[in-house]
């Protein structure tokens, strides 16, 4: 899996939710075993900064960050990725702790089509005196068939 | 670079790449892992993740600018059509712009596309920043 256990949350159904809703946030795995996993999966090696400290790259932080919103909520058959948009604010040191807010951007119609953005926002767990890092901001869009009326 | 960049990146889908995506995504959707049921659907059979391309695609920049991808990296990216198992698919960019900034450092704009190989179809593209050493 990509993150920790999920908290006793329903998950909602992606053609349920609207413009606006949040989910309860949820801890990211940002462990050296579940980036190095999915990094295996698409053949890629794991980046480091020239001090050799292991990073998460972007595509890994976007892919947990999906990963953590499937806790949270289920796609309808027939859901595809239509696009997909990641920002890194800083370097992700491999096992730092980080936590994944999510928030439905957008609820939209097009030729027969539901069309649903959800943007998400990664920080760092906060330290001993409350303070975090914001370490990625992203919006991944799914669609899927629209229901008939 | 010129106008039809050689590709940076060169991978083959599988079904086995894809089941291992979903295993260490979470993702399971049916129509990436279920062949029974992707049968049934517009693709007539299993498709890859649009993260998997969008992983090859980071891992193009990351090839290509190193570090400075992984820390300081900005994509959006739309999928365009689906990659199948079988299909080998390659990962070209393109560099728009650099500009540099007041502490030294540069401002990069990249077009990153991902092409199944043949028969030759755009299967993903991206618009990446990032902010490389002078």
């Amino acid at each position: 899996m990509t993150s920790s256990a999920p908290e006793p949350t329903a998950r909602a159904g992606l053609e349920t939710v609207h413009a606006g809703q949040e989910f309860t946030p949820t801890t990211l795995d940002l462990s050296r075993e579940a980036v190095v996993s999915l990094l295996d999966s698409i053949e890629a090696a794991l980046p480091e900064d020239e001090n050799g400290v292991e990073l998460v790259p972007p595509s890994v932080m976007a892919s947990l960050s999906l990963g953590a919103l499937l806790q949270r909520v289920s796609l309808p058959l027939g859901s595809l990725h239509a696009s997909q948009e990641i920002r890194v604010w800083r370097p992700i040191p491999v096992g730092t702790q980080a936590m994944c807010e999510a928030t439905v951007a957008n609820v939209s119609n097009r030729a027969g089509m539901t069309l649903v953005s959800l943007d998400f926002n990664v920080e760092s767990r906060p330290d001993e005196s409350g303070d975090s890092l914001q370490l990625a901001t992203g919006t991944g869009t799914v669609m899927f068939p629209a229901a008939s009326e | 670079m010129t106008e039809s960049p050689a590709p940076i990146l060169t991978r083959t889908v599988t079904q086995e790449r894809i089941a291992a995506y979903a295993e260490a995504s979470g993702d399971h959707n049916p129509v990436h892992l279920d062949a029974e049921f992707a049968a049934t659907t517009q693709f007539s059979g299993t498709i890859a993740h649009g993260m998997i391309l969008f992983g090859y695609m980071s891992d193009a920049l990351s090839l290509v600018y190193g570090a400075a991808w992984a820390t300081s990296g900005r994509m959006r990216a739309r999928f365009r059509a689906p990659a199948r198992p079988g299909d080998t698919v390659e990962v070209s960019i393109q560099e728009r712009s650099r500009h540099p900034r007041d502490d030294g450092t540069i401002d990069v704009h990249c077009i990153v596309e991902c092409w199944k190989a043949a028969p030759r179809e755009r299967l993903a593209t991206g618009d990446a920043t990032l902010t490389v050493p002078e």
